[in-house]
């Protein structure tokens, strides 16, 4: 099962949660604006399958802002994000902000991977670290604007090399990456 | 980590060299350009061992002496191993074996025994034995017209296809043993007398229907029934399979054991296995394991080939999250919309004005986002199509796997964001993916967009086409009446795919008023009528230069899951009797099939093909008057114009 990343964006850009999420084929693209911030999201929600792996770097690339997502119920989910950290600092473009956010929350008696070693790891890997609920909503609009705060002023983001993501100058990218579970 | 998973993109690239896409991308584009078909799209493709021709009077002349029919089924049966190349090891020995299954079904050839697989032609039989499925309830009593059953492995396809339910145990074992003749050239002891039937020790011998697919290996890959694990207690079933597949080619293409028909197919390292006794023709089996395979190739390309060719032993399961639901989804549509049988675009009914503006804009869209394809479609139905100069029309199969897949997945329809999936049209180019954007119009609606494109980097302009789209469809008023256009009422045969579009009958009604132009009811007499009033219960109708075909909406008798499923099974054996003669040199133009339940006619005409399932009492005067009828109607300009997509749209 998916750690929960297209409920998180469905959370945070429309309000609405479902017990039954389809697993995302490909990727799904949605935005949001922060008018009091002056900001634009604009997210690409991917797909946790590992087939779609190969296509990961299509989205992550040139975007200002990365989600990693585990599950705190699966400790493999937890495995499968320090990978997909480890993909971005290589891959990704270096000023990318990473945030590490550790779903399903509101499911604390079955929490499989614990604050403390969630924490620590972000430390050292200069991640923003936050838990969140998808189904309770809980620290869902922290984390987003948590992200808009840290990104750089509009004027000083230099518009991304290549076409495909076209940024108007109150707009920031962010690219929505994921942990996937089981 | 990072260095264990093999992914499907760079196979793919490997795979295709040469491809535009950029080394960026890791999906590679499509070529734009179509590859060769990689498998037959021709109709008659028939298994080596289904001569069977259940009597068609106007066509077959009465008497035909079984060893005669034999040899020119056999005949086609080689034309066809070469046609497809699938044959494994020499050509010489393939031969060979199709001239010992030809001296075997002939009864009076000499009965040698290929040296190698004699043993594994045993193992098939037990372990075809043991799967054999539970009989489907009685099917109704088929008649024929007459003629008496033939004594040949050809007669127990026909029979099945439309022969008594009836029959016993042993004389359903005799069956079994006459096809493993045909495997393996020699005895036919009935010595299986189709006991396992009972005491069938796998779980999933309760299920009439079953598909599963499994690589070379003997890995397993897909299970329609049950998870892909209860295959692994099918190890000495799948054996046999495999050695029996690998040194016979195609010869063996399907086995029959009590009611149950199985047919297999290969694709490169892959193994297709459907079981039935719910009385489908082989045809009609093999076309839904074609299918399975091309939904399989939409998902993941031909690159999973290449990935079990370079490593058989790789566990190919974690590349396949998610696939084993959209096989299934599409053998659940499959049991119950016969439609897929007639590789045939499905129009659905819109008013030509309606149409020619849609289409317009679409083609618009397309042309402005640089797309390869556009289409608006309902369900697995097209309101309107439109491509790319230079792309060639889009094959109608293609065209199904893509409404399946798209239709498996509800947070395309419940609108999560903008969807944008790579897809890989099998038809089209089967090595590499295209680019989909997935649009639904509102989530209510059965209405979807799809915009391919051969970029990767595509997603934002095939989203202004689409954006530019709904705004020119709203100023120009369209927008309501897209909205209005609902897919007909789909019931799943085996309560598969679940169905959340329950409305109140009479909103159904009025929603559903473009699609009355198709109904039986509607129709001029002497076609038309309430039900009981006409003879004609439900019709089909395939216009052969257009790649299209039209179904009335069921009458009552067939709106259950089951009556669907009946339905669905009286146009599969029609359309085997079409499609299936026993010399492919003079074609059927008519077949004609009566029993208690119902009278079956179908005809196939330059133009048209056209198939009824009508009244029991129906005669053959009446029902030819009928089909003279429903051919001119649908030959009406006027009528085709509402029904059907134009040329233009569909192929210029
Ligand atoms: N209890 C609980 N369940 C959640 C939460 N977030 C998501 N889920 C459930 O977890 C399942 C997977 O959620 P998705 O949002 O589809 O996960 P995903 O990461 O997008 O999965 P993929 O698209 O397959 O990569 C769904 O059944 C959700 O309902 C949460 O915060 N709490
Ligand atoms: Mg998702």
């Amino acid at each position: 099962m998916g750690s929960g990343k297209s409920s998180l964006v469905l959370r945070y850009v429309k309000g609405q949660f479902f017990d039954y999420q389809a697993s995302t084929v490909g990727a799904a693209f949605l935005t949001k604006t922060l008018p009091e911030l002056n900001v634009k999201f604009e997210i690409w929600d991917t797909a946790g399958q590992e087939r779609y792996h190969s296509l990961a770097p299509m989205y992550y690339r040139g975007a200002a802002a990365a989600i990693i997502v585990y599950d705190i119920t699966s400790p493999d989910s937890f495995t499968r994000a320090k990978s997909w950290v480890r993909e971005l600092q290589r891959q990704g473009s270096p000023n990318m902000i990473m945030a590490l956010t550790g779903n399903k929350a509101d499911l604390e008696g079955q929490r499989a991977v614990t604050v403390e070693e969630a924490q620590a790891y972000a430390a050292e890997n200069g991640l923003f670290y936050i838990e969140t609920s998808a189904k309770t909503a809980a620290n869902v609009n922290q984390l987003f604007e948590e992200i808009a705060r840290k990104l750089p002023k509009p004027e000083a983001v230099p518009r991304p090399p290549q076409g495909g993501i076209v940024l108007s100058e109150s707009q920031q990218a962010q690219n929505q990456k994921k942990s996937s579970c089981c | 980590m990072d260095a264990e998973e093999p992914v499907l993109g760079s196979a793919v690239v490997e795979g295709s060299a040469g491809s535009v896409s950029g080394s960026r991308s890791a999906f590679p584009p499509a070529d734009v350009r179509p590859a060769t078909d990689t498998y037959d799209d021709e109709d008659d493709d028939d298994g080596a061992a289904s001569v069977g021709e259940p009597a068609d009077d106007d066509d077959e002349p009465a008497g035909s002496d079984g060893a005669a029919v034999l040899a020119e089924g056999l005949a086609e049966a080689e034309g066809l191993a070469e046609a497809e190349g699938l044959a494994e090891g020499s050509e010489a020995s393939a031969a060979a074996s199709r001239r010992e299954a030809h001296a075997a079904l002939d009864g009076s050839g000499p009965s040698v025994s290929p040296p190698h697989d004699g043993e594994s032609v045993e193992a098939i039989e037990a372990a075809v034995a043991s799967l054999a499925l539970q009989k489907h309830p009685p099917r109704a009593r088929r008649q024929g017209s007459g003629s008496p059953h033939r004594t040949s492995t050809g007669d127990a396809e026909a029979a099945e296809a439309g022969g008594p339910s009836t029959a016993t145990h042993t004389g359903d074992g005799r069956r079994a043993s006459d096809h493993a003749a045909v495997a393996d050239g020699g005895e036919s002891e009935a010595s299986t007398s189709g006991a396992g039937a009972e005491d069938a020790p796998t779980q999933w011998h309760t299920f009439p229907r079953h598909f599963f697919i499994l690589s070379s290996s003997g890995k397993p890959i897909y299970s329609y029934n049950g998870d892909e694990d209860s295959l692994v207690g099918l190890s000495a079933l799948i054996s046999a399979l495999i050695s029996v597949v690998q040194n016979q080619g195609d010869a063996v293409q399907h086995i029959r054991s009590g009611s149950t028909l199985i047919v297999f197919m290969l694709h490169g390292p892959l193994y297709f296995v459907a079981a039935s006794s719910c009385g489908e023709p082989a045809t009609a089996l093999r076309k839904q394991l074609e299918l399975m395979y091309g939904q399989l190739v939409l998902i993941v390309t031909t690159g999973l080939e290449r990935i079990i060719q370079r490593n058989p032993s790789y566990d190919v399961r974690s590349l396949l999250d998610g696939v084993g639901g959209v096989l299934s989804a599409l053998a659940d549509h499959m049991a119950s919309d016969p439609a897929y049988l007639l590789s045939a675009h499905k129009p659905l009914p819109v008013p030509a004005a309606d149409r020619a503006a849609i289409s317009a804009l679409l083609s618009e869209a397309v042309r402005q986002s640089g797309a390869v394809y556009g289409l608006l479609m309902a369900d697995t139905y097209v309101v309107a199509m439109s491509r790319a100069k230079q792309q060639p029309p889009l094959h109608p199969d293609d065209l199904l796997l893509l409404a399946n897949f798209v239709m498996c997945n509800n947070a395309y329809r419940h609108g999560h964001g903008e969807a944008f999936s790579p897809v890989c049209l099998p038809h089209f180019n089967a090595d590499a993916f295209l680019h989909a954007y997935i649009h639904y119009l509102d989530a209510s609606s059965g209405l979807y967009l799809v915009l391919l494109s051969g970029s990767a980097e595509a997603f934002h302009q095939l989203s202004s086409g689409r954006a530019w789209l709904e705004e020119q469809a709203a100023v120009r008023g369209l927008t309501p009446r897209l909205r209005a256009l609902r897919p007909p009422e789909h019931v799943p045969a085996s309560g598969g795919a679940a169905d959340d579009r329950r409305r109140p009958p009479q909103q159904q009604q009025q929603q559903q008023q473009h699609l009355n132009v198709l109904s039986v009811e509607n129709l001029p007499r002497p076609l038309g009528g309430r039900f009981g009033h006409t003879a004609l219960w439900s019709y089909g109708v395939r216009f052969t230069a257009l790649q299209q075909a039209v179904f009335s909406p069921p009458c009552h008798l067939h709106r259950s899951p089951e009556g669907a499923a009946q339905l669905a099974s009286c146009y599969a054996q029609l359309h085997s009797l079409l499609h299936s003669p026993a010399s492919p040199a003079r074609p059927n133009k008519l077949a004609w099939f009566a029993d208690s339940r119902a009278a079956l006619v179908a005809s196939r005409e330059r133009d048209m093909e056209v198939y009824m399932v009508c009244d029991p009492m129906t005669d053959k005067a009446t029902a030819g008057a009928l089909m003279e009828a429903l051919r001119r109607h649908f030959s009406d300009r006027g009528i085709a114009a509402d029904v059907t997509l134009t040329p233009a749209a569909a192929s210029a």
